[in-house]
C-alpha cells in the first residue's frame, strides 16, 4: 500500500505547460498572497508542446489590421462559422500584449536589431514570430519567484466534486505511487489534448484530464473536431511544414497544385483526403518535392539555422532531430500522421466548465470552448495559435479565479469518495491477468489513424469504428500493470478509449463537410442543420449526445447562406 | 511502442545532474539517487525527441532511435 499525502492549496493546477504555468503567474500578480499549487505528470518547464514544436508564435499586426478583419477571416476560411466570434476577438486583441507578456517572464523572443519583432507572413493578415525553445523552462523560474509551489512527477487522477463544485483533486506519484489528496477552492486543469500516442513528439497528450473531467461530469463539446493529422515522411516519421502543394503521385502528377494558395492558412485536410484517393486508385505512394515550390524548398532553414530567428536552445533540437532523420530518409515519401488533438472539454468564455470553480484551459478545451470553430486544436490551421491560445486561456482562467477567490472556501471532503478514487486509480495494480495498456492503445490506434476511419469520413466507416471501439472499450476493466508507469499508461490508455468514443460518436452526428471536417458521403456543407455544437454529457455512466445551436445571429460576421 | 530503441550512455562523464531525466517528457528516464546516474528503464516507450541528448552538458547521451519500429497505422502498404 502506497503513502498518503494530503495538501492545501487556494487554487490547483494540473499541468505545467505552456497554459498551466500561464494562469499560475497570473494568478500570482493579481494576488501575491494566493497559494497557487502546480501538480505535474513529468517535469514542469520541459513538459507540454511549447517547447518541442516549431518555436513561433502567432502575430497580428494590429496597427495594420483590425481584430474584427481576422474575426471576418477566419469565420469564413477556418471556423466556418462554428466558432465563437467574440472569444476570437478578445484572443486577437491581447496578442501583442501577450507577447510582451511572455518576453517579461523571460521567455527569449527575437527581435531586431532596432526591437522591432522579426515576423514571418503566415497568412493574409497573419504573421509569425519565433521563440526559443526554453521557453517553460523560463516561465517555470518565474512562477517559482513569484511563489508558485510545484510538485513534479505527480499525475492528476480524479477530480473531487460536490453538489457540482470542484473542491480538489487526488493525485499520485507516478514513481512510486504516493497518493495525494488535495483541497482546493478552485481547480483549474491544463493537462492538454487527446493525441492517441501515435505522432512521436506529440505523444505526451493522452486525454487523461478530459478522462478525468468526463468522470466528473463535466460536459465536452466539439468532439468530432479531434482527428487533426499532417503529414509525414513515411521512414522518419518526421513531420512536413508547408508542403501541402507539392505532393506528386507515381505517375509524377501534382495532385495538390494550388491547394493552397498563399496567403491562406496552411495546412489542410483537403491534402489528407487526396492522399487517400490517390491510394485507392492505385496511384501511390505519394512523395512531396518541396524544391518545386518557391514557398517550401527553404523551409529547413527556418529551424536548422538562425539565419531568420536566433534561438540557440532550439537550435540544437532542431538540428539534432534534423540530422536523424536525414540519415533514414532514403527518399520523399509521405504519409498522413494521426495527431487527434481532440481538445472537448467544454468552457464559458471565463474558461469556466460546467463544473463550477472548475476551469479547463490550453490543448485541453480549445475545441469545447468553441474560439475557433470548425477546425481541431492548435495550431489548427493558424502556425503559432498553439502557444498563445494556451496564453490566452491561462490569462482569462486566472483573472476569473482569483477575482472569485475571495468567496470560496473549502469545502470538507467526502471521505468514501477519496476512497473510492484511490480504488480506482490503483486497480489495476491488483489484477493479475489481463490486457496491458499497450495492447489495448495499439487496438485504438488501429482503428483511429487511418485518414479513411478519421479524416476523410462515411457514415459506415465510422459506424464500423465505433463499433470496435465498444468492442474495446469493454476490455478497459481488464486493464492491468506491474508498476506505476504501467498504471499511468492503464489510465491513459482508458482516456484514449474514452475519447475514440466521443469522437465516433460526435463525427456520426455531423452529417456534413464543414472546415477541417471532411465526410466522404456528406461532402457539402449542411446550411441548415450543421450551425450546431455537437456536446457530450456523462449521465450516471451513460454518454448522452446533444447539440446546442450556434448564436451565429448574434455575432458580427454572419453566414453568407 | 514496442520499439528497440537504444542509447548509449557514458556513465564516466556523467555529471549526475539529473537534466536528462527531468526533460524527459514521457518516464522513458528515471534517476537512481544512490548511483546518482539516469536508468534508462523505459526505452521501448522512447519517442526519440532526443531532449536528454541535447541537454546533457557533458554529451554523455545518445539515443539511436528505432524508426522501423515505429508504428503509424497509415502506409502505402494498406492499399497495396
Amino acid at each position: 500500500m502506497s503513502n498518503n499525502i494530503n495538501l492545501k492549496t487556494d487554487i490547483l493546477i494540473a499541468g505545467g505547460g505552456i497554459a498551466g504555468l500561464t494562469a499560475a503567474v497570473i494568478a500570482k500578480e493579481k494576488n501575491p498572497e494566493c497559494e497557487v499549487l502546480i501538480i505535474e505528470k513529468q517535469t514542469c518547464g520541459y513538459s507540454g508542446k511549447a517547447n518541442r514544436g516549431g518555436g513561433v508564435l502567432q502575430y497580428f499586426d494590429l496597427n495594420r489590421i483590425k481584430p474584427i478583419e481576422f474575426v471576418a477571416y477566419h469565420a469564413n476560411s477556418v471556423g466556418c462559422f462554428l466558432g465563437d466570434q467574440e472569444q476570437m476577438l478578445k484572443y486577437v486583441s491581447l496578442n501583442n500584449t501577450m507577447i510582451h507578456k511572455l518576453e517579461e517572464w523571460g521567455v527569449k523572443i527575437p527581435r531586431n536589431e532596432e526591437g522591432s519583432l522579426k515576423i514571418v507572413p503566415t497568412g493574409p493578415m497573419t504573421g509569425m514570430v519565433g521563440v526559443d525553445l526554453d521557453i517553460t523552462i523560463q516561465v517555470r523560474r518565474t512562477a517559482e519567484k513569484k511563489g508558485v509551489k510545484i510538485i513534479d512527477k505527480v499525475t492528476l487522477s480524479d477530480l473531487l466534486v460536490k453538489n457540482n463544485q470542484a473542491i480538489g483533486a487526488t493525485a499520485y506519484s507516478i514513481l512510486e505511487g504516493t497518493f495525494y489528496t488535495i483541497q482546493a477552492k478552485s481547480v483549474i486543469l491544463a493537462t492538454g489534448s487527446q493525441n492517441y500516442r501515435i505522432v512521436n513528439m506529440w505523444a505526451n497528450g493522452r486525454g487523461d484530464g478530459i478522462a478525468a473531467a468526463y468522470r466528473a461530469g463535466v460536459e465536452m463539446r466539439n468532439a468530432e473536431f479531434g482527428n487533426f493529422a499532417q503529414l509525414f515522411k513515411v521512414a522518419s516519421h518526421h513531420e512536413l511544414v508547408f508542403n501541402e502543394n507539392c505532393l506528386y503521385n507515381v505517375q509524377d502528377e501534382n495532385i495538390t497544385k494550388n491547394f493552397r494558395l498563399f496567403p491562406e492558412a496552411d495546412i489542410n485536410s483537403d491534402a489528407l483526403a487526396e492522399w487517400y484517393n490517390q491510394m485507392s486508385a492505385g496511384k501511390g505512394p505519394i512523395s512531396m518535392k518541396p524544391e518545386t515550390c518557391p514557398m517550401t524548398k527553404d523551409d529547413e532553414v527556418l529551424f536548422t539555422t538562425s539565419n531568420i530567428w536566433e534561438r540557440p536552445y532550439g537550435l540544437k533540437f532542431w538540428q539534432t532531430i534534423y540530422r536523424k532523420c536525414h540519415e533514414v530518409d532514403v527518399n520523399n515519401e509521405v504519409a498522413p500522421g494521426f495527431l487527434g488533438e481532440q481538445s472537448p472539454v467544454k468552457v464559458g468564455r471565463n474558461m469556466e466548465t460546467t463544473v463550477n470553480h472548475l476551469y479547463a484551459i490550453g490543448d485541453m478545451s480549445y475545441a469545447g470552448s468553441c474560439i475557433a470553430g470548425a477546425v481541431p486544436a492548435p495550431p489548427g490551421r493558424n502556425r503559432g495559435s498553439g502557444i498563445l491560445n494556451a496564453v490566452f486561456a491561462g490569462i482569462v482562467a486566472a483573472e476569473k479565479t482569483v477575482e472569485a477567490l475571495p468567496t470560496c472556501v473549502y469545502q470538507e471532503l467526502d471521505e468514501n469518495q477519496v476512497k473510492a478514487q484511490r480504488e480506482r486509480t490503483f486497480a489495476p495494480l491488483e489484477r493479475s491477468s489481463g490486457i496491458t495498456a499497450k495492447e489495448l492503445i495499439q487496438e485504438v490506434q488501429r482503428i483511429i489513424a487511418p485518414v479513411e476511419n478519421s479524416i476523410y469520413m462515411t457514415d459506415q466507416r465510422l459506424g464500423i469504428c465505433l463499433r470496435k471501439i465498444e468492442a474495446i472499450k469493454a476490455k478497459v476493466d481488464q486493464l492491468k500493470a506491474d508498476d506505476y508507469h504501467a498504471l499511468l499508461s492503464c489510465h491513459e490508455a482508458e482516456a484514449m478509449v474514452l475519447s475514440a468514443e466521443m469522437f465516433f460518436k460526435a463525427a456520426l452526428m455531423r452529417k456534413e463537410t464543414r472546415g477541417w471536417f471532411r465526410r466522404e458521403d456528406y461532402p457539402g456543407r449542411d446550411h441548415k442543420n450543421g450551425l450546431k455544437w455537437i456536446t457530450i454529457k456523462n449521465q450516471m455512466g451513460e454518454m448522452v449526445m446533444g447539440t446546442e445551436a450556434v448564436p451565429v445571429e448574434k455575432y458580427p460576421i454572419k453566414p453568407y447562406c | 511502442m514496442n520499439m528497440n530503441n537504444q542509447v548509449k550512455f557514458n556513465a564516466d562523464t556523467c555529471i549526475g545532474c539529473k537534466l536528462c531525466y527531468k526533460s524527459c517528457f514521457i518516464d522513458v528516464i528515471r534517476w537512481n539517487e544512490n548511483e546518482k546516474k539516469p536508468e534508462f528503464k523505459y526505452l521501448e516507450d522512447c519517442v526519440h525527441c532526443n531532449y536528454c541528448e541535447i541537454v546533457c552538458p557533458k554529451h554523455c547521451i545518445e539515443i539511436i532511435p528505432d524508426f522501423k519500429g515505429e508504428l503509424f497505422h497509415q502506409s502505402f502498404e494498406q492499399y497495396k
